[in-house]
C-alpha cells in the first residue's frame, strides 16, 4: 500500500489541485477528489505510477522522517559539482549602506595575489581530486570581483591544467560598473553567468549604491548589462527592503526595454539584519511577514514587464551545509558561508593547509548540525527549509543551533509561486480518478 | 629506545604505531601542521585540526562513505541450498533449496545494470554467496561472464564452505574476475568434521587440500567462526594451518557465531565477554604462529548502511543485511519491482538510525559501532531504533588485538 507523503501540499488550481513535494520538487497535477482520496487513505501500490515516481505517494511502511534525512545527506555529500565561492578582493568600488562585509573584512581590503590565486588553483584541484566531483562550477564575489578579474582568468586556466576532464562554470557577482570595460576579459571564463546588482531606478539605485567618489552608478551599471547582454547570460538581483521597495516596479519597467532580454533573468534578495548590526539594516530590513507579503506581488510584476523572473522554489543547500562549497578569501582563508567572511570565528581552513581534508574535519561541524526541532517535524515546508540560515540564526538568537522559522513565507509565497510555475507550463498533468476497488 | 604507543583511529579505520616521543607531543597538543609527523597522524585519523567538533566530524565521514556510490557492492545468494547442514548456521532453516532461476539471473543482470546508471558507479564488486554458490558453479560462471560486460570494471569474490573449491575450479574462477575466496574452517580435524560434514562425513582433510590448490591461483581467507564449542581447539588448529604448504595468499580471520536469522536455539553462543575472550586468543595465538591476519579492526559501512549495496537472495528478493535473509525487517522488495520501488525503500532505510545520545556521542568507538549491529538490534529488541552499547567489549577486544599487532610489527629490539 502507499500513503500521501508528508511532504506534499496541495495547491489549488482552478477546479483541480496542484500536488507539490517539498523533498523533491515534483508538481503534479490533480482532479480535486483524487487529491482528497489520497489524502484521506491509503491505496494500492499500482495505484498510479505517475504520483509514485514523484514522490508524491510512497509506500505506507516509509517513514517520511527517514526518506527526508537520507535524502538531505545525499545532497549534503553529493559529488556532481564542486561549487566553491572565491573573492578574488576585498576592495570594493562602491560604498552600499547594506553591505554585509562591512566591519567584518580587514580593513586594509586586500586584493588576491598571483601566488595566491595559484594555491587557489592548487587546493580545489585537489579537492575535486580527492572528494571524487565530476565538475566544477567556480563562483565569484568580492569586494567587487571585476577589480581583480584576471585572478579569476588565472584560477580558471590553473584549474583547466590541473583538474583535466573536469567541466567548469563559472559564475559572476558585481556591481556591473566595470562591466562593459571587462567585457572582453569575462570572455575568457568559460560558460559563464553574470549576476549584477540593481536596486531600482536611478534615484534610489544611487542614493543606495553610489561610486567610493560618491558619485552615481545606475547609468553606467544599465549600460554595462545591456552591453553584456549583447554576449552573456546576465542575472539582475534586486536587493529588497523597505527603502527601495517602491521603485522596484519602476526597475522592472526599465528593465523591461532593455535589448536582448531573452538572456536576462531577474530575481530578487532580501536585505537583512546583519551581525555588525548596520544601521540601514536595521531599520529597513523587511520582518518575515514583510517578504512574505511582496515576495510574489514582485515577482508578478516581473513576469507582466515581460521579464524572465526566477520563481525560487529552490531545493539546495547553502554554502553552510556542504562539503561542496568552500568560501575562499583573497588572502587563501575558507570560510563556511559567504555572510561570514573575514569572521575568524567561522574559518575552516585555508588554501595552505597541508591536505583538503582539514577543511573537511573542520567544515563538518557545518554541515552535520541538524537545526530542526520537533515542531519542525510537523512542517511540510521541513525539507525546502531545514531550519534556515546559520547566519540569521546567529543575529537573531545569537544561537546559530536554533532554527529560524519562515513558515509563514512558505505559507503564504509557495502556493502562489507553485501556481505561477504551473502557469509558466511544463507541469505533467497526472494522477486518475480514485476506484474504490482499487483500495481494498 | 624508545617507548611506543599502538593507536586506533575508530573514525577511519586505521591503527599506527607511535613512538614515544611523538605520542607525547600529540598529548600535549605540541604538533605543528607542518611537521611531517603531524600530516602522516591526520592521514591515519590520529589527530584532527584544531576547531574539529570529532563526533560531526566521525558522522560526516561516516554519511560521505555509506552515500559513495562510485564502487556499487552486490551479494548474490545462488542458492539457499548447502551441502553441510552446520547446526549455528545464521540462515533459517526453512529453506526453498532451489537455485536462482535463469528468469531471475536476467533479471539481475538487468538490474544491476540499471542500478549502475543511477548510482553513477565506477566499479561494481559482487560476492557470490549460499547457501553453498559452488552448488551452482556454472550460473556463478554464467553470471559472472555477463557481468563482465557491464560498463563499469567488475570483480567478484566468493564465499564458500571449501568442499568445491578445487584448484581447477579456483583457476577457472580466477579469469573471470574471482579476486578472493572466503573459506570457512572450525577447528582441529576431529571438531571441524563434527560441525561441518556433507553427506560424504567430515570435510575437513577436503578443505584444507583445496585450499592449498586454490590458494595458487586466488588469494584465500580462512574465515574461523568460534563460539563456546570450539574455541578451545583453535590453538591446535592454528599449529596445523601453519605447517600446512598455503601459497602465500593465504590469511586468517577470526569471527564469532551469532543468533541464527530464525531465532532457533543455538545452545552453543558465547556472551560478548567470551567472545572477546575468545577472539583474543586466537589473535594472540595466530600472532605467535606468525600467521598472516585479516586485521578485524577493518571498518567501514556495512551493506545494511551503503546505498550502492545490496543482498539478493535466489527468489530475487533484495535483502539489507546479508544475516537478515529470510527477516522480514530486512527485505527490501524485489528485482522484478520498479527500481523506483527500490530507490526510495532503500533510501528511507539508509536515513534511519538509532537515536543517539551524549552517551554514544561521546564514545570513542562510536565510528565502530554507531549504536550496534541493526540485525543484532532487530534479533534483541524487536526494533531498529535502539542503541546496542558494546563499548567495553569493543574497547578490551580492539585494545588487545592492536597491542597484538603492534608486537608483531615493533622493529626488533623495542620496547613496548
Amino acid at each position: 500500500m502507499m500513503k500521501l507523503s508528508r511532504w506534499v501540499i496541495d495547491v489549488p488550481w482552478n477546479d483541480q489541485t496542484i500536488l507539490f513535494s517539498t523533498l523533491t520538487g515534483s508538481t503534479i497535477i490533480v482532479d480535486n477528489s483524487l487529491a482528497e482520496f489520497i489524502r484521506r487513505e491509503p491505496v494500492m501500490t499500482d495505484f498510479d505510477p505517475l504520483l509514485r515516481d514523484a514522490n508524491i505517494l510512497i509506500d505506507d511502511d516509509v517513514s517520511d522522517e527517514d526518506l527526508f534525512k537520507a535524502s538531505l545527506w545525499k545532497q549534503k555529500t553529493d559529488r556532481s559539482a564542486a561549487a566553491p565561492t572565491i573573492l578574488t578582493t576585498y576592495n570594493c568600488n562602491f560604498t552600499c549602506a547594506y553591505c554585509i562585509e562591512r566591519g567584518t573584512v580587514p580593513e586594509t581590503r586586500p586584493t588576491m595575489s598571483a601566488a595566491v590565486a595559484a594555491q587557489v588553483s592548487q587546493w580545489i584541484a585537489a579537492l575535486t581530486r580527492k572528494q571524487g566531483y565530476r565538475n566544477l562550477d567556480l563562483a565569484w564575489y568580492g569586494g567587487e570581483p571585476l577589480l581583480a578579474v584576471e585572478r579569476a582568468i588565472e584560477i580558471n586556466e590553473g584549474l583547466a591544467h590541473l583538474s583535466g576532464g573536469v567541466g567548469i562554470t563559472n559564475f559572476i557577482e558585481t556591481n556591473g560598473y566595470l562591466l562593459e570595460d571587462r567585457l572582453q576579459l569575462l570572455t575568457a571564463l568559460p560558460n559563464l553567468f553574470i549576476q549584477v546588482t540593481l536596486d531600482g531606478p536611478s534615484a534610489i539605485h544611487d542614493a543606495r549604491r553610489p561610486h567610493a567618489s560618491g558619485q552615481p552608478t545606475f547609468d553606467r551599471v544599465l549600460q554595462g548589462i545591456q552591453a553584456a547582454l549583447r554576449m552573456f547570460q546576465v542575472g539582475v538581483i534586486v536587493s529588497v527592503d523597505r527603502h527601495n521597495l517602491p521603485g522596484v516596479k519602476d526597475l522592472l519597467r526599465i528593465l523591461g526595454t532593455l535589448k536582448h532580454k531573452e538572456n536576462l533573468m531577474v530575481w530578487f534578495g532580501f536585505i537583512k539584519q546583519t551581525l555588525s548590526g548596520l544601521p540601514h539594516c536595521a531599520s529597513h530590513a523587511l520582518t518575515i511577514p514583510e517578504v512574505s507579503q511582496v515576495y510574489v506581488e514582485l515577482i508578478k510584476h516581473g513576469l507582466d514587464s515581460g521579464l524572465k523572473v526566477t520563481n525560487s522554489i529552490a531545493i539546495g543547500l547553502c554554502n553552510a551545509e556542504s562539503f561542496a562549497t568552500p568560501v575562499i578569501d583573497p588572502t587563501g582563508r575558507i570560510y563556511s558561508c559567504v555572510s561570514v567572511v573575514g569572521d575568524e570565528s567561522h574559518k575552516v581552513g585555508t588554501v595552505f593547509d597541508t591536505s583538503t581534508d582539514f577543511y573537511i574535519a573542520r567544515k563538518s561541524q557545518y554541515v552535520a548540525l541538524e537545526r530542526w526541532n520537533a515542531e519542525c517535524w510537523k512542517c511540510p515546508y521541513l525539507p525546502l527549509c531545514r531550519g534556515r540560515c546559520r547566519y540569521e540564526s546567529l543575529v537573531r538568537f545569537g544561537d546559530e543551533r536554533l532554527a529560524t522559522c519562515k513558515k509563514p513565507i512558505f505559507e503564504r509565497a509557495y502556493p502562489e509561486l507553485i501556481r505561477l510555475r504551473v502557469a509558466q507550463g511544463k507541469t505533467p498533468v497526472g494522477g486518475r480518478t480514485p476506484v474504490a476497488s482499487a483500495t481494498h | 629506545m624508545s617507548l611506543h604507543s599502538a593507536a586506533l583511529a575508530s573514525a577511519v579505520g586505521v591503527s599506527v604505531l607511535i613512538a614515544g616521543d611523538l605520542w607525547n607531543a600529540i598529548q600535549s597538543q605540541e604538533l605543528d601542521e607542518a611537521d611531517p609527523d603531524a600530516m602522516s597522524l591526520f592521514d591515519a585519523g590520529i589527530i584532527v585540526p584544531d576547531g574539529t567538533d570529532d563526533f560531526f566530524y566521525g558522522l560526516s565521514l561516516y554519511h560521505q562513505a555509506r552515500l559513495d556510490t562510485r564502487s556499487a557492492h552486490v551479494v548474490l545468494m545462488m542458492t539457499d541450498a548447502c551441502n553441510l547442514s552446520c547446526d549455528y548456521c545464521i540462515q533459517p532453516r526453512d529453506r526453498s533449496n532451489c537455485p536462482m532461476s535463469e528468469e531471475v539471473m536476467d533479471r539481475v543482470v538487468w538490474w544491476l545494470a540499471h542500478m549502475i546508471e543511477q548510482w553513477d558507479s565506477e566499479k561494481v564488486g559482487v560476492q557470490f554467496f549460499g547457501g553453498e554458490p559452488l552448488l551452482e558453479l556454472r550460473k556463478v560462471q554464467a553470471l559472472a561472464v555477463r557481468f563482465s560486460e557491464l560498463r563499469v570494471p567488475f570483480s567478484f569474490s566468493i564465499v564458500t564452505n571449501g568442499t568445491m573449491l578445487d584448484g581447477r575450479t579456483a583457476e577457472t574462477l580466477k579469469s573471470i574476475g574471482l579476486t578472493t575466496a572466503l573459506v570457512s574452517i572450525d577447528g582441529p580435524r576431529e571438531v571441524h568434521d563434527r560441525r561441518r560434514r556433507d553427506a560424504q562425513g567430515g570435510t575437513f582433510d577436503r578443505i584444507i587440500d583445496n585450499v592449498i590448490q586454490a590458494s595458487r591461483h586466488v588469494p584465500v581467507i580462512l574465515v574461523v567462526n568460534l563460539d563456546m564449542d570450539n574455541w578451545q581447539g583453535t590453538s591446535e588448529l592454528l599449529s596445523y594451518l601453519s605447517e600446512q604448504p598455503f601459497a602465500p595468499g593465504v590469511k586468517l580471520s577470526f569471527g564469532t557465531i551469532i543468533q541464527p536469522a530464525d531465532r532457533r536455539t543455538y545452545g552453543c553462543l558465547a556472551t560478548d565477554d567470551q567472545k572477546v575472550e575468545h577472539l583474543l586468543s586466537a589473535y594472540a595465538s595466530a600472532v605467535d604462529l606468525g600467521l598472516p591476519i585479516e586485521m578485524a579492526t577493518k571498518l567501514g559501512a556495512c551493506v545494511y548502511e551503503r546505498e550502492a549495496s545490496i543482498v539478493v537472495a535466489p527468489d530475487g528478493t533484495l535483502y539489507d543485511c546479508i544475516a537478515g535473509f529470510g527477516m522480514d525487517e530486512f527485505r527490501v522488495c524485489s528485482v522484478f519491482d520498479d527500481p523506483q520501488v527500490y530507490q526510495v525503500r532503500r533510501l528511507a532505510r539508509l536515513g534511519r538510525s538509532p537515536e543517539i545520545g551524549p552517551a554514544c556521542q561521546s564514545c570513542s568507538t562510536f565510528p565502530v559501532c554507531r549504536g550496534g549491529c541493526v540485525y543484532e538490534r532487530v534479533l534483541y529488541f524487536e526494533s531498529t531504533g535502539q542503541t546496542l552499547c558494546r563499548r567495553a567489549a569493543i574497547q578490551e577486544a580492539y585494545g588487545n588485538v592492536i597491542e597484538a599487532y603492534a608486537r608483531r610489527h615493533l622493529p626488533k629490539g623495542s620496547d613496548q
